[in-house]
């Protein structure tokens, strides 16, 4: 069903498939996943002085990844009775993301099914997943492989 | 039956209403809670309503131990926020009025949509496709007017924040 408010086009009421299967909740890693604004990773990647040691690179790099290894995805299912409207507004609330990061997500949940909406460590993704439930989204939080 | 929801100047939401709908609002409440009042967790609303938090099930069996029991609490609080400002609203012949505060706006929302998310359960609701224009005589009419009532509140709502793109293209999903 299609909604109008104030005479103007306000969407569709519907925001779709089916429940998350425990078979298939893994995620592969996107290349572009962000942490929301409050959760951004610092600057902890140092350009190399010119002619500077490869190990000090290389050590940059097992941090990087060690951090990302810690870190977990929260992932919002398509479901067809919230509005589309609503989730983006809670991707907001939450997330503090912009209108338009928050639309894009909740259009990647309608069309695929799921979105990684972010990648944070475990605690603050479980806190994440269960105001998303409080929501009443479907949400699951994965191990960044 | 109408409602027109505008945005104070300090963050509260005014809410303007035909009577009938202002009543049929002060019956919510009752509804939600009466499905929370010891709950099945089996069946397939309360399923949804604490819906798993990780595939795996040691984790799953310690998250929902972790989180259920205020995940109901804090849905029953709603509940009765949304029964307190609609027990604040005034009402007369001619039209109801309800001050959301700001803090307690998103309580109001999230409260209407687990009402939603309840309905949609118990029609069985699945994908996209779901019957939403039903003859009047069938037995799941009430509540599929209901779910659209809701749905209609919830967007009027959303509208006044700012928030949300209304202006979405069906031809873009």
């Amino acid at each position: 069903m299609r909604w109008r408010c104030g005479g103007r086009f306000v969407g569709v009421m519907r925001i779709s498939t089916s429940s998350p299967r425990a078979t298939d909740l893994h995620l592969q890693r996107p290349a572009t996943v962000e942490t929301p604004q409050a959760e951004a990773v610092p600057a902890r990647i140092m350009a190399g002085s010119p002619g500077g040691a490869p190990e000090e690179g290389a050590a940059v790099d097992v941090a990087v990844d060690e951090r990302l290894d810690r870190m977990w995805n929260v992932i919002i299912w398509n479901d067809p009775i919230n509005l589309m409207t609503y989730v983006t507004y809670v991707i907001q609330r939450l997330f503090g993301y912009p209108l338009e990061k928050a639309t894009k997500l909740m259009l990647e949940v309608h069309k695929d099914g799921k979105s990684l909406v972010a990648s944070v460590p475990r605690e603050k993704g479980e806190h994440y997943v269960g105001r998303l439930h409080g929501f009443g989204l479907q949400a699951t939080l994965e191990k960044n492989s | 039956m109408y409602l027109a929801v505008s945005k104070t100047d300090n963050g509260d939401f005014a809410v303007v209403m035909s009577t009938p709908l202002f009543h049929y609002l002060s019956l919510l409440p009752d509804r939600l809670r009466d499905a929370l009042d010891s709950p099945d967790y089996a069946t397939r609303a309360m399923r949804r309503m604490f819906p798993p938090g990780y595939s795996d099930p040691e984790k799953e069996s310690e998250y929902q131990d972790l989180v259920k029991g205020d995940l109901l609490q804090q849905r029953l609080q709603k509940i009765a926020a949304f029964e307190g400002i609609v027990a604040q609203g005034s009402v007369s012949n001619s039209e109801g009025k309800l001050l959301i505060r700001a803090a307690e706006f998103d309580a109001c929302l999230s409260f209407l949509n687990d009402l939603r998310v309840l309905l949609g359960e118990e029609l069985e609701i699945e994908d996209d496709d779901w019957e939403r224009d039903i003859d009047p005589d069938d037995p799941r009419a009430d509540k599929v007017l209901m779910l659209h009532l809701l749905g209609y509140i919830e967007q009027g709502l959303l509208e006044a924040t700012g928030m949300v793109d209304f202006e979405i293209d069906p031809e873009d999903l």
